[in-house]
């Protein structure tokens, strides 16, 4: 059995390697296969297209929105003292759907066109999905751990609820359209735009490195909330602002990729079993880039898996964390004694 | 010159969470040095007392002054914590500053927990948990070092090594303790005998733990027997009180 130091060296040492490959193979492969020497130097135009319009703008979305999943994660799973939060705990997901539902209405009955029309789905998801936070945040943090999850339940069964009107709304304005927000329910890294990227990127990394620098007081407020008030300081706030700066970047993905789910559960327990380790400073920005590693190969996967289709990406990441639920539950490591 | 002023100070205190009063009529000092333990069964308002000393209780009538700073160490870490032993000393605050790794390991080495440093909490015994924790305050520093139940479910190995720290602790930090443990109350410099919220009796222990007081704080009879300078307390069973 290979020694928890040597496997942290390996582990350094593939992650950057893991995810070049990846993104490379993510640029060449696919419906139209491109010749790798393309890479560095394309005479073809269709080819340049191929690579810097369409997938390159995705890829880098999968490393950025993977990276943001993952350490999502390992705050809510830190901050509710609980090894199987993860990032939509707080109901942000099905919040953002609701929004994106909402602005799908705005665009049929409100007759907005042009640019606002293509924009109204994912601000609306964005604006919907961030305000959840903030009232899950103030209202919930107040009652402690599992204040903030009842909360998150709540949120959740609220939007659900709105969201089956609304489209029963929709359907009866016009039913036969499709429901174009669904991208929302399955996630979507194809079609992701450059414009998207800057701003997933804007959002992601002030946050992302905002909570890496908070993380050791993800550590203290596992110990329970009186060691961390005898220590001087807030449980309450803490978990305030830890919740809010996730829900920052993790809004901004859910409107214009969608919900992905397992990566943000999977990525903290990989590097805690990988590392042996459990404070917040390791496992907060090494789940990012496990996170970033699921995503993008996940991604690889959903694209080449049927020749001609792009299998969503939720259901991707759902096949990949079956064997991995399963070695949860066989390896155990949850920390309660059995 | 005068006194150093006492570290802790409970003027006729009422403590409780929102209205609700739980601990009654509270007059205690905590002066620097020594140990102080707070005795009674459970559910008599010990934590609840400790609890005021940090915030997370409410002092709802009369006065509490804290001159100092205040480190505590809970009965319990809830079993799903991920942390290893190294990294939950690393959590102490010296100030507004995380304590170094110099000072977390040279406090795992003063209690015996230096070979477990990078085992995981959730892996740990109980009496080593409760032993991580109490490097973790003594790596803080702090003026007052709070334990709640140190000895609660130990088996005698585990309870032993748990007595022999803090009373080393002793000798360096001013330390207030909870438990129902008499003998860790034997050991003390004043102890405060509470029962269902009230204060039965506070003084010295050679004052204070006498058979009377025991048999009322805890509603069975008890012996008090010496043999030369040990003093041993029994509660029989065949005895009514």
């Amino acid at each position: 059995m290979v020694s928890k130091v040597k496997m942290r060296g390996i582990g350094l040492f593939l992650t950057p390697i893991l995810l070049l490959i990846g993104l490379i193979l993510n640029l060449i492969l696919g419906e139209v296969d491109v010749p790798y020497t393309c890479l560095v130097a394309c005479s073809q135009v269709k080819y340049r297209i191929i690579i810097l319009d369409i997938r390159l703008p995705s890829t880098l979305a999968s490393l950025v929105v993977g990276y943001v999943l993952g350490v999502s994660g390992a705050v809510m799973q830190g901050v509710l003292r609980n090894p199987l939060a993860e990032p939509f705990t707080t109901g942000i997901a099905s919040a953002a759907v609701l929004g994106g539902l909402l602005g799908y209405l705005l665009v049929l009955v409100g007759g907005l066109t042009g640019p606002y029309s293509t924009l109204a789905i994912p601000m609306l998801a964005l604006a919907v999905g961030l305000s959840s936070s903030i009232v899950v945040v103030m209202l919930g943090s107040r009652l402690g751990v599992i204040g903030l999850i009842l909360m998150g339940i709540l949120i959740t069964l609220l939007s659900y609820a709105a969201s089956m009107i609304l489209m029963l709304m929709i359907e009866s304005i016009n039913p036969t359209v499709s429901i174009q927000p669904l991208y929302l329910l399955y996630g979507n890294l194809s079609g992701v735009l450059w414009w998207q990227v800057y701003v997933m990127l804007a959002s992601a990394v002030p946050t992302t490195l905002m909570v890496i620098y908070l993380s050791r007081y993800i550590d203290l407020l596992m110990l329970g909330d009186d060691v961390a008030k005898a220590s001087g300081v807030n449980p309450v706030n803490v978990r305030r602002i830890l919740v809010a700066l996730t829900s920052v970047p993790l809004a901004v993905s859910l409107a214009f990729t969608g919900i992905i789910g397992f990566v943000g559960i999977m990525a903290p327990y990989v590097v805690r079993q990988m590392t042996g380790r459990g404070s917040g400073s390791i496992v907060v920005p090494w789940s990012g880039l496990v996170g970033s590693l699921i995503l993008t190969y996940s991604y690889l996967v959903s694209r080449i898996m049927i020749k001609g289709y792009v299998v969503p990406i939720t259901a991707v990441t759902g096949i990949a964390g079956i064997p991995l639920i399963m070695w949860m539950i066989v390896r155990g490591g949850f920390g309660a004694s059995t | 010159m005068h006194p150093p002023e006492p570290l802790v100070e409970f003027k006729d205190a009422y403590i409780g969470y929102g209205s609700r009063v739980v601990v009654r009529g509270l007059n205690l000092t905590v002066p620097r040095g020594g140990l102080t333990v707070l005795l009674g069964p459970n559910g008599s308002g010990k934590t609840t007392v400790m609890r005021a000393i940090f915030g997370s209780a409410r002092v709802i009538k009369g006065v509490l002054r804290v001159n100092g700073t205040v480190s505590y160490s809970p009965a319990e870490v809830d079993g799903l914590v991920n942390l290893t032993v190294l990294e939950t000393v690393r959590t102490a605050r010296r100030g507004y500053a995380w304590v170094n790794n110099e000072d977390a390991v040279k406090a795992l080495g003063e209690v015996g927990m230096l070979s477990k440093a990078n085992v995981r909490l959730s892996e740990l015994s109980t009496g080593e948990k409760r032993l991580t924790m109490i490097a973790r305050a003594i790596a803080s520093n702090a003026d007052l070092i709070l334990i709640d139940e140190p000895t609660a479910n130990l088996d005698p190995g585990n309870r032993h090594r748990v007595l022999k720290v803090i009373l080393s602790l002793i000798t360096q930090h001013t330390v207030m303790v909870a438990t129902h443990d008499v003998d860790l109350a034997l050991l003390a410099n004043q102890v405060v005998m509470l029962r269902d919220g009230s204060v039965v009796d506070v003084g010295p222990p050679v004052e204070v733990i006498t058979e009377e007081n025991l048999a009322k704080l805890y509603g069975v009879s008890a012996r008090i027997m010496r043999n030369g300078s040990e003093v041993h307390v029994v509660f029989p069973m065949h005895e009514k009180p």
